[in-house]
């Protein structure tokens, strides 16, 4: 990711990441993960579906990734990422609680220093 | 009754290990899932210290003798951090999950009717647990026939 693309994350909070929802629209091909070398960033990469701006009522799908900074968990290379089919994030007093569901999976719990949202302009 | 012996059995088996503890709840949430229409749950806000939750579980369940066997668990959450306590609903539990972090847990309740809860702790201070025969069951429409758990299946959930 280029410092250019960095820029342009803006950190949410989890109330704000709750209400986004995307996580509902993961697609079973585009899912991929990136860990840094001390496990401690967690990038969770994929497409959302999201409405057309120049055909209303028509959906395409667009990239997204979900940056996760200062993970605690489980081994997140130990995680069989097939498909997002739910999200939960709650604001704690200074991290953030998310619960991740996976199809046919048990649910993947893990805290996190706060959550940052990347969405490539078209 | 074999399956009395064998639920205290595994009770006595969390109690004795710390690190094994957290695993009793995938179990309850198993019970609660062969019979949820049987579950009750119950909270007790401690409103002295707002870093401490008090969950004070009943949970009847059938077993395929048409035996109801009522638990009762008492778990204290220590070091508390997440949603206002007043707004954990009190209704029925469907599944509850526990994961380990570097400094604590992380835990989510699904509840029956209302959203999930997601918090942290620090550990758990006590679990009491009571289990008992409370009386015989018959409905005429009771398909269900859940299989006793067993110590194999707590390992592999913990």
């Amino acid at each position: 990711m280029s410092a250019l693309e960095l820029a342009e994350i803006a950190p949410l909070s989890a109330q704000e990441l709750e209400a986004c929802a995307f996580f509902h629209d993961f697609w079973i091909d585009s899912i991929s993960l990136t860990v840094t070398e001390d496990g401690t960033n967690v990038c969770l990469q994929g497409s959302e579906l999201i409405e057309s701006v120049t055909a209303p009522d028509e959906y395409v799908s667009s990239q997204v990734a979900l940056h996760f900074i200062d993970y605690d968990g489980p081994d997140i290379r130990k995680v069989e990422i097939e498909m997002v089919s739910g999200g939960k994030f709650v604001q704690l007093s200074q991290s953030v609680a998310v619960q991740f569901t996976f199809s046919g999976q048990r649910d993947w719990l893990f805290a996190c220093k706060y959550v940052k949202l990347h969405r490539p302009k078209p | 009754m074999k399956e009395f012996e064998q639920i205290q059995l595994g009770f006595r088996w969390f109690a004795d290990g710390t690190e094994l503890r957290r695993a009793l709840f995938p179990l309850l949430a198993k019970c609660t899932g062969a019979t949820p229409a049987f579950f009750d749950f119950t909270i007790e806000h401690r409103a002295v210290d707002k870093n401490e939750l008090t969950l004070n579980l009943k949970m009847p369940f059938l077993w395929p003798n048409a035996q109801i066997m009522q638990i009762e668990a008492q778990v204290k959450f220590l070091g508390f951090d997440g949603p206002e306590l007043a707004t954990l609903p009190s209704n029925q539990v469907q599944w509850m999950e526990f994961e380990r972090l570097s400094e604590g847990y992380i835990a989510s309740i699904s509840f029956a009717d209302a959203p999930s809860w997601l918090f942290r702790f620090q550990k758990i201070e006590e679990v009491g647990l009571h289990a008992e025969t409370i009386r015989s069951y018959i409905h005429p429409e009771t398909r269900y026939s859940p299989s006793p758990p067993d110590s194999t299946i707590i390992t592999s959930k913990g």
